[in-house]
């Protein structure tokens, strides 16, 4: 349902890309930088600039807000302009190179629908590679080669980490799908944001 | 994982997996199945808390608009949230959801006046949860309260599975979707040309898709498990529960389906010889026994489904009759009319004979 804020869109984005490696999907942003509240992506930005003078996308709630260390930014909420979106998704769904890209971005906004204003204010201190201490607010987060505490360099990045070990928990005789573990990783969070 | 700290520590991801077992399982299928799954799964985690008699209404709401005057509501399929008394606009998985107080206690038809009429809701898929008549079942409505008569109550409670629970589905399946040309839907046929008895070449991973679905809308509490690779082959289908009395997820197998489909035909026309189709159903009977053993299941079935010209009814099993029963493996079949022609034939002919039974007796 929309119309969706922008913040909300760049948790998406980076959900997305943090959870990629689970489905063995190439990250599309892979390198970012951790700011003190949430992920953003300026190629996106410009991405969702270009939509909407395009007619793909609308606005809504246009304002501006200040950001601590940043100055003003603009603010804004978005929702598709139905015809349009519709021509590019149908497109879309009829490459089979984008067809599982399609889905399991569809399954990552279906799990971070359940995420409220509360749970995404607190993604960079809830997810598990966001909020690695590794790296410090303005400095570059690494989604393909995040380091551990003990500087050794793993194969995913930590939050795709939890989330097969969610499939190893949950025992061969589930065999979890790529789905279920991104579902689980995001009501994990959820929960962890309810606990602390 | 170690360093990550104690909210990515075993214990707490186990509780998030016992808690939110099996969302997402679901993905492939349609969002009909998916909403009706989730919602299943939310009311079976409120069954002991009666906070509220009133009924609750779930909307699949697909459009892009959010209704007036309902408020947002995150993650309600943790079951923490009071479903009675509101009507509830959801998408496929519960993740996000709107909802409205109702305000109509426990009148049904005031309730069904304010979906059909006051929010025009009367033609979305819908569930009913009416805790005032029975907290362990819901009503689903596939075309919406308007057609108020055509609705399933479905069990919510996570009970085994039996294999006569299985056959009702698939009887029912068979019925709505699968017993004629016309049944199937339009880009999932299993008939190359009908009235020739010519069935396509992957008619048996059509009729997966089918079962699957069938057993997904069916089975809230379980899993379906397709072309699962074991030591002893590659198993059909499999329904898997999902088991969390003892704190921790396990995964009992209640039954494992073997799929078959006998043919006159071949999708180019050539004939199928009698002998083909009955070492295909030898098969079928050591492939679902060993699958099942594999599995360790509960059950186990054969299930062929038969698009050949003639129906023969269970003849096509004497030849391994015996050996099944010994193995336990229980022989199923159902027929696949190619013409509408036979088919008409075959009901006149039941009607017929369930009328000369009772003048009988």
């Amino acid at each position: 349902m929309v119309p969706v804020t922008a913040d909300t869109v760049h948790v998406l984005a980076y959900l997305t890309d943090a959870l990629a490696p689970v489905w063995h999907l190439p990250i599309i942003n892979a390198q970012l930088l951790k700011r003190d509240d949430r992920p953003f992506f300026p190629a996106l930005q410009r991405d969702l600039d270009w939509l909407v003078g395009s007619g793909v996308l609308f606005v809504h709630d246009f304002d501006y807000a200040r950001v601590d260390g940043e100055g003003w930014r603009l603010s804004a909420s978005y929702s598709l302009n139905g015809d349009a979106a519709r021509r590019v998704l149908q497109v879309s769904s009829e490459l089979s190179s984008q067809r599982t890209t399609a889905t399991f971005v569809r399954e990552v906004v279906l799990a971070g629908s359940g995420l409220g204003d509360d749970e995404l204010s607190a993604i960079g201190d809830i997810d598990a590679a966001y909020s690695s201490e590794t790296t410090d607010i303005g400095g570059v987060l690494d989604l393909e080669t995040q380091r551990g505490e003990t500087g050794k360099k793993s194969e995913v990045n930590r939050s795709a980490a939890v989330a097969v070990r969610l499939g190893e928990l949950a025992g061969a005789s589930f065999a979890m799908s790529d789905a279920e573990l991104v579902h689980m990783y995001v009501r994990h969070l959820y929960s962890r944001a309810h606990v602390a | 994982l170690r360093d990550l700290g104690p909210a990515f520590a075993d214990e707490r991801l186990r509780e998030t997996l016992v808690n939110y077992i099996g969302v997402g399982a679901d993905s492939g299928q349609p969002p009909e199945v998916r909403f009706l799954r989730s919602v299943q799964n939310v009311v079976r985690k409120r069954i002991s808390i009666e906070e509220s008699d009133s009924p609750a209404v779930f909307l699949l709401n697909q459009s892009r608009q959010i209704p007036n005057g309902t408020r947002r509501m995150g993650m309600i399929d943790n079951g923490d949230k009071l479903l009675e008394g509101r009507i509830w606009y959801v998408g496929p998985s519960l993740g996000f959801a709107r909802a409205i107080d109702h305000e109509c206690g426990k009148d049904d038809i005031a309730l069904f006046g304010k979906v059909v009429d006051e929010l025009d809701q009367g033609s979305t898929p819908t569930v009913l949860f009416l805790p005032h008549i029975d907290r362990t079942s819901v009503r689903f409505y596939p075309f919406g309260l308007l057609r108020e008569d055509e609705f399933e109550t479905l069990s919510v409670e996570a009970q085994p599975v039996s294999l006569n629970e299985i056959f009702v589905t698939l009887d029912r399946l068979h019925e709505k979707q699968l017993v004629t040309p016309n049944a199937q839907s339009v880009g999932n046929k299993m008939w190359k040309d009908s009235e020739k008895f010519f069935p396509i070449s992957n008619a048996e991973l059509v009729a997966q898709s089918y079962v699957e679905t069938a057993l997904w809308a069916r089975f809230s509490h379980c899993r379906v498990v397709v072309e699962v690779s074991q030591v002893s082959g590659r198993l059909d289908v499999a329904l898997v529960g999902h088991d969390i009395s003892a704190g921790a997820p396990s995964a009992p197998c209640y039954a494992v389906l073997e799929l078959k489909v006998l043919r006159s035909f071949s999708e180019g026309g050539n004939p199928v010889a009698d002998l083909f189709n009955k070492n295909w159903v030898k098969k079928g009977m050591q492939q679902a026994f060993s699958y099942a053993e594999e599995m360790r299941a509960d059950a186990k079935a054969l299930c062929c489904f038969d698009m050949r010209k003639t129906d023969t009814g269970d003849q096509c099993f004497a030849h391994v009759a015996t050996e099944a029963s010994t193995l336990n493996v229980v022989l199923k079949k159902w027929h696949l009319f190619g013409r509408l022609v036979d088919y008409r034939a075959a009901i006149v002919n039941d009607a017929l004979s369930t009328s000369a039974r009772q003048d009988d007796k």
